[in-house]
């Protein structure tokens, strides 16, 4: 089910009646139930993959518990990452290894032929595969409790807000949220409704308008002149921005509403002056899941510089791969590796000579800034893509500098619709910026915990009316109501 | 229990706030829409009368250059043409056009539209509150979005058409033209078989306009424009014969004026289907040696 669905408006109501008229376990049935509706809507078939993934886990982490046999615990979190590493790796990556083992032969000289298998990719495989994994990995490590209680355990497991595109909520966060029973809050319902609005802002007006300009560009490159281009990447990127951005809103605010704290998701990352920077304030919870299992397990800095560098690059192909099985996912995550690399060599210097002519720090950071969305932008080009070859022939056309003029584009007055409501969206996140406390992405530093919570300005009801008010008729007036898919549920 | 009372207070002054600034924001944006120079709004706006009326989908706008054909003619030309504007809807414009303005001495009409269907419909929804003809269309083509409409008054100005009414709020967009030409690769790159084939709702609506054409006077020109020749479709033979059957149903003294090959140059095109503004030109003066524009006695 969708978030802009016409089922999804139809499902909320519902859910709402049984959650607020019901208290303690019936609560959780009624979590787990919908939760189940929800994703059964899609696909019924895959709730079982989802129960039999919840239930593993479950086992392994009470057994694990109970065993104080290092060995036998080692084996047991080995079992389950393997489970949770093959549901994720036939759903997702079969077909992508056996192509590319088959390319890789034919260039060796070998005929390999082969049969595709037609498999189906379950939505959310890749973020509840990782919230699952996360606690059986901190249940081995014994920074969290096992959960005995398994119909507590699978709503964690399933809960609907974040199960197809995330937030990846750890166990640590939520299964001591769903301990005690959240009392109806009128405060809490306003700010999560506030903060559901601006999703439906960022996902139907500003992502799903720019979409129509960036798919035509993406899918026939060879029509566009070089400046049309660069402007669908652009686009691409605040496309993408606001429609994962504008997904995990409506998560957070939903959960919000149901007396849940999933911290936050996303911290104004076009704002980045580094790609370490940016990597807080993007997609905050896998990124920061990468860096607790997978960077620091891998060594993290510990190991020198070269070893530094090695698990930088490391963690962020297997981000990229993460994201979806295209080798063009990988470059892109290689870039972002090249680019955290880079960052550690240059950034000395970089600081020397702007303490040197005494650049000031406004003039730097705007530099900056512009330096890291580029080069970002340069990599959502692999990302977006559906071929190496394609985003290649886009960076090329890009790159030959011709016809950059504006006559030769069609699509203008979109082109310029889409501009200023970014620009909108720019000025409130700017205006968000200064009377915001940093706590949110200092907690993501390295070796801190996921905030519980975004310190939000104190902003009155009325004004949050208002606001909402405000969306509604910015969605009814630019709104896309065609139901376009969001991008991670691909993922 | 406080909470919940509080809560639904402001549930409620929510939806009165909504739903009021829906009805006010509606009718402001709606007269900006209606002032402004865009095509559609010059239609329902009256005193804006024409010599020259140009209907038809994409192909309808890249043909007919309005400023040049005014030029030429010394008539005053006025496209209403659109993208994947079907001649059903070509015929709700056309009544409607009639209704408020004075009739004109010729239409034009891009015979492809025939092929469109009922999709440009969810763009003309801004005028929905001012044309029954396309309140109708509307409402078989899209029943919930008609529905969505009914309940608030903003939903019909969520269109291109709104974000282009401001555009052209102080500018005509009558010189609208394709000024690109189209590219070696895309001439260089295959194409699957293109077959164009009329609907026969369209092939009704076209017998109506012909006859509609006839009884008010007005000439009716009906035209198939240039193809790249990459971009040339199967089946024009067909296509021509079943929209002349349905011309001459409703006129029997009409026929397609077919200039589907009558330009081969890839300087004269903006992509496949479509020419630009060099050909439309080199069009023009193929149109002006056939006389296209020469009125027949009784519409003069």
């Amino acid at each position: 089910m969708l978030f802009n669905s016409f089922a999804f408006l139809v499902f909320l109501p519902i859910f709402m009646l049984g959650y607020w008229s019901t208290r303690g376990r019936a609560r959780l049935w009624v979590m787990f139930a919908g939760s189940l509706v929800f994703y059964g809507w899609w696909d019924w078939r895959f709730i079982f993959l989802l129960l039999i993934s919840a239930i593993v886990d479950y086992t392994i982490g009470i057994v694990m518990e109970n065993e104080t046999d290092a060995r036998r615990r080692k084996r047991l979190i080995v079992m389950s990452i393997a489970v949770n590493l093959g549901f994720l790796g036939f759903f997702k990556y079969f077909n992508f290894f056996v192509d590319s083992a088959a390319r890789l032969s034919t260039s060796l000289g070998l005929n390999v032929t082969y049969d595709a298998l037609n498999i189906v990719l379950p939505v959310g495989i890749s973020f509840y595969v990782f919230k699952t994994m996360s606690y059986t990995i901190d249940v081995y490590r014994g920074t969290q409790k096992a959960e005995r209680d398994l119909l507590k355990f699978a709503t964690f497991v399933v809960f609907f807000p974040e199960l197809v595109a995330g937030p990846i909520v750890r166990a640590s966060l939520m299964l001591p949220q769903l301990k005690n029973d959240h009392p109806f809050r009128y405060e809490r319902m306003v700010s999560g409704l506030t903060l559901i609005a601006a999703g439906y802002v960022r996902k139907v007006v500003v992502a799903d308008s720019i979409a129509r300009l960036v798919d035509v560009r993406f899918a026939a490159p060879e029509a566009q002149t070089p400046l049309s281009l660069l402007i669908g990447v652009y686009l691409y990127a605040f496309q993408i921005y606001c429609d994962f951005s504008g997904y995990s809103n409506i998560a957070i605010g939903l959960a919000r509403i149901f007396g849940f704290d999933f911290g936050i998701n996303f911290d104004r990352p076009y704002f980045s002056r580094g790609f370490s920077e940016f990597w807080t304030r993007w997609h905050i919870s896998l990124s920061s899941w990468l860096r607790d299992y997978l960077y620091i397990p891998l060594g993290g800095s510990r190991g020198g510089t070269w070893f530094t560098y090695r698990n930088l690059l490391l963690t962020m192909l297997l981000g990229g791969l993460w994201h979806g099985a295209n080798w063009t996912f990988v470059i892109w995550g290689a870039l972002h590796g090249t680019y955290l690399i880079a960052e550690r060599l240059i950034s000395p210097y970089y600081r020397r000579i702007v303490a040197k002519l005494r650049i000031p720090a406004v003039v730097s950071n705007a530099f900056l800034i512009f330096v890291v969305f580029h080069l970002t932008c340069l990599a959502w080009v692999f990302f977006r893509a559906q071929t190496f070859a394609g985003a290649w022939h886009i960076l090329g056309k890009i790159a030959s500098l011709r016809a950059l003029n504006l006559p030769g584009i069609g699509d203008k007055t979109l082109i310029a619709r889409s501009v200023l409501m970014i620009a909108v969206l720019l000025v409130f996140e700017i205006a968000e910026y200064f009377p915001m406390k940093r706590k949110a992405t200092l907690a993501v530093r390295p070796g801190e915990t996921v905030t519980t919570g975004a310190p939000t300005p104190e902003v009155s009801p009325a004004w949050r009316l208002a606001f909402i008010a405000a969306c509604v008729w910015v969605v009814l007036i630019f709104g896309s109501f065609k139901g376009n898919t969001f991008i991670y549920f691909q993922f | 229990m406080r909470d919940a009372r509080r809560a639904a207070l402001w549930l409620l002054a929510l939806l009165a706030v909504t739903v009021a600034g829906d009805r006010i924001l509606a009718s402001v944006l709606s007269r900006i829409a209606l002032g402004s120079q865009f095509r559609f709004a010059q239609l329902y706006r009256a005193g804006t009368d024409a010599d020259i009326v140009i209907l038809g989908d994409s192909r309808g706008v890249h043909t007919f250059y309005s400023p040049d054909i005014e030029q030429k003619t010394h008539s005053r030309t006025l496209s209403l043409a659109y993208n994947g504007m079907s001649t059903v809807v070509a015929e709700a414009i056309l009544l409607d056009y009639l209704d408020r303005h004075a009739p004109p001495k010729m239409v034009i009409l891009e015979v492809t539209s025939l092929q469109d269907d009922l999709q440009l419909m969810t763009e003309l929804r801004t005028y929905t509150n001012l044309s029954p003809r396309l309140r109708t269309l509307y409402t078989v083509a899209h029943p919930r979005a008609a529905a969505i409409g009914r309940v608030f008054n903003l939903y019909p100005l969520n269109s291109d058409f709104f974000s282009e009414s401001l555009r052209c709020y102080r500018r005509s967009d009558q010189d609208w033209i394709m000024r690109t030409v189209i590219s070696p690769e895309l001439v260089a790159s295959p194409r699957g078989p293109w077959i164009i084939r009329p609907r026969q709702q369209s092939l009704d609506a076209l017998q109506r306009m012909a006859a509609l054409a006839r009884a008010k006077g007005i000439t009716l020109r009906v035209v198939l424009a240039p193809y790249h020749p990459s971009g040339m479709p199967k089946d024009v033979p067909v296509f021509v014969a079943a929209a002349e059957r349905a011309l001459k149903a409703g006129d029997p003294g009409q026929h397609v004026w077919n200039y589907i090959g009558a330009l081969h140059d890839d300087r004269f095109f903006g992509d496949r289907v479509h020419m630009n503004y060099d050909g439309s030109r080199e069009l023009l003066a193929i149109l002006e040696r056939d006389r296209f524009f020469d009125l027949p006695h009784h519409a003069s």
